[in-house]
């Protein structure tokens, strides 16, 4: 299911990306299954892709850029390449960001919650922060395979 | 080292009659392909990309006017490509230089409606995704389920956002978006071949290759590229392209849609040697206008075999 999200829908996210200096949003969010919200560029009205989903299954559209869980927001790696936030970074040496790309979780103090990763100029991804561990939620196609 | 079946020497002997050239080209078909990537502009520019991997690769950009083409002159480690930071986070893509020859050729522009009809894997929708600057609109269709999903991973890891990936025949999908008068400004139809230009990276193409196999595909992409014209606007743009050097599969096929269709073949300007389409095949004769198509051959410019005529529907 798709469904585009309204204003009221797009304020309350852009308030609660606030807190990693995130002020604008694509032109288009939409919401897909319960928990994903995507970017969508494309040029075509809603009515447009409501009638080619008519036509054919639909298996992608735009960008995965978040997700909301438990009212928690995690940005993907490419979403956060689009967003490019400011703040709640933590930077990583490079020890660190191998073991990051390794998919392992990081032993590493930081304030609770979610935190933007980043080596270098390079914005890495998003983990969650326990205090004393970062868990890592890259996804598995984004490791580097040994 | 597998070896070229005898009919297909004897096919290939017809295509390049000049015993150097056909040399040549049995030569350079068990030699693997260069290492080439295309920086996604979505992401870095080729200068700030180039800067970075230089630091651990030699690297050349063949085309002035492409920066975004580069090839990896250095020695690399099996899958050190693949590994590399640049490349896990979306800055470039691993792709072979005559791949990415359609979309130089069809040019999708920002704000143009673009429909890439057997898209998977994705090297040449996420190619007019950058060019195009995640404007305009792509529909990114594919038949097969397991193809979509590496479509879609391409997508995400690019930052592509301006796209529809839908999972329908091909020529299903134009019948029913003609229904509805959906057009497009360009369509690609990058159409499923017997892949006799690809021996270099994909060597099993010597043991799976055979002359039926020929003449089925030929049907299909005829049966294909037709749907395809129904869904193009009137001056609208359609790039048809293989990876095979089998005339049956593209002369003819090109043959088929310039009698059944008002098409005009428009000119191809590439920075790299091109040889013209044929005029005639095996005691089949093809329009002059067909000189217009393109003809890649690895040994002319060490890149893999291609096929490429671009039209216009009047």
């Amino acid at each position: 299911m798709i469904k585009f999200l309204n204003n009221k829908q797009r304020k309350k996210l852009q308030e609660q990306l606030k807190e990693y200096g995130i002020s604008e949003l694509p032109r288009h969010l939409i919401q897909t299954g319960k928990e994903k919200i995507r970017a969508f560029s494309g040029e075509i009205s809603g009515q447009d892709i409501i009638n080619i989903s008519k036509q054919a299954y639909i298996e992608g559209i735009g960008l995965h850029i978040l997700t909301i869980k438990d009212n928690q927001i995690r940005i993907t790696l490419d979403g956060l390449h689009l967003l490019k936030p400011t703040k709640k970074i933590i930077e990583l040496t490079k020890q660190q960001a191998d073991s990051w790309f390794q998919g392992k979780s990081l032993n590493l103090q930081a304030e609770k919650g979610f935190m933007i990763l980043k080596y270098k100029e390079d914005l890495i991804g998003m983990g969650k922060s326990t205090g004393n561990i970062i868990l890592n939620y890259l996804p598995k196609e984004r490791r580097v395979k040994n | 080292m597998l070896q070229p079946k005898p009919l297909f020497v004897e096919r290939m002997q017809e295509l390049l009659k000049d015993k150097q050239d056909l040399q040549t080209y049995l030569d350079i078909i068990h030699i693997s392909p260069q290492n080439s990537i295309r920086c996604n502009t979505l992401k870095i520019q080729p200068q700030a990309l180039k800067k970075r991997l230089e630091k651990k690769w030699k690297i050349e950009q063949p085309y002035k006017e492409y920066p975004e083409i580069m090839i990896i002159k250095s020695e690399l480690e099996p899958g050190e490509l693949g590994k590399a930071i640049e490349h896990l986070l979306g800055y470039y893509y691993v792709q072979e230089i005559s791949s990415m020859l359609p979309i130089l050729t069809l040019k999708p522009k920002p704000h143009e409606t673009f429909l890439d009809l057997c898209a998977s894997p994705g090297s040449k929708t996420t190619q007019a995704a950058a060019i195009m600057q995640n404007q305009g609109f792509i529909l990114a269709n594919d038949k097969d389920l397991g193809r979509i999903i590496i479509l879609n991973s391409n997508l995400e890891k690019t930052g592509t956002t301006n796209q529809l990936v839908t999972k329908s025949r091909g020529e299903i999908l134009c019948q029913k978006l003609e229904k509805q008068n959906t057009k497009f400004d360009k369509i690609l139809v990058d159409a499923p071949c017997s892949g006799e230009g690809t021996l270099r990276s994909s060597p099993k193409t010597f043991i799976i290759w055979n002359p039926n196999m020929i003449k089925k595909l030929s049907k299909i992409q005829k049966h294909l590229a037709s749907s395809a014209i129904k869904v193009l606007k009137k001056g609208g743009e359609l790039l048809y392209s293989t990876c095979t050097h089998a005339p049956e599969e593209n002369e003819e096929v090109i043959q088929y849609l310039l009698d059944n269709y008002p098409l005009e073949i428009l000119p191809i300007k590439l920075p790299l040697k091109c040889r013209r389409g044929l005029s005639e095949w095996r005691g089949k004769k093809f329009s002059d206008e067909l000189k217009k198509a393109v003809r890649i051959y690895p040994q002319d410019n060490n890149t893999e075999g291609f096929f490429l005529c671009k039209m216009r529907l009047k």
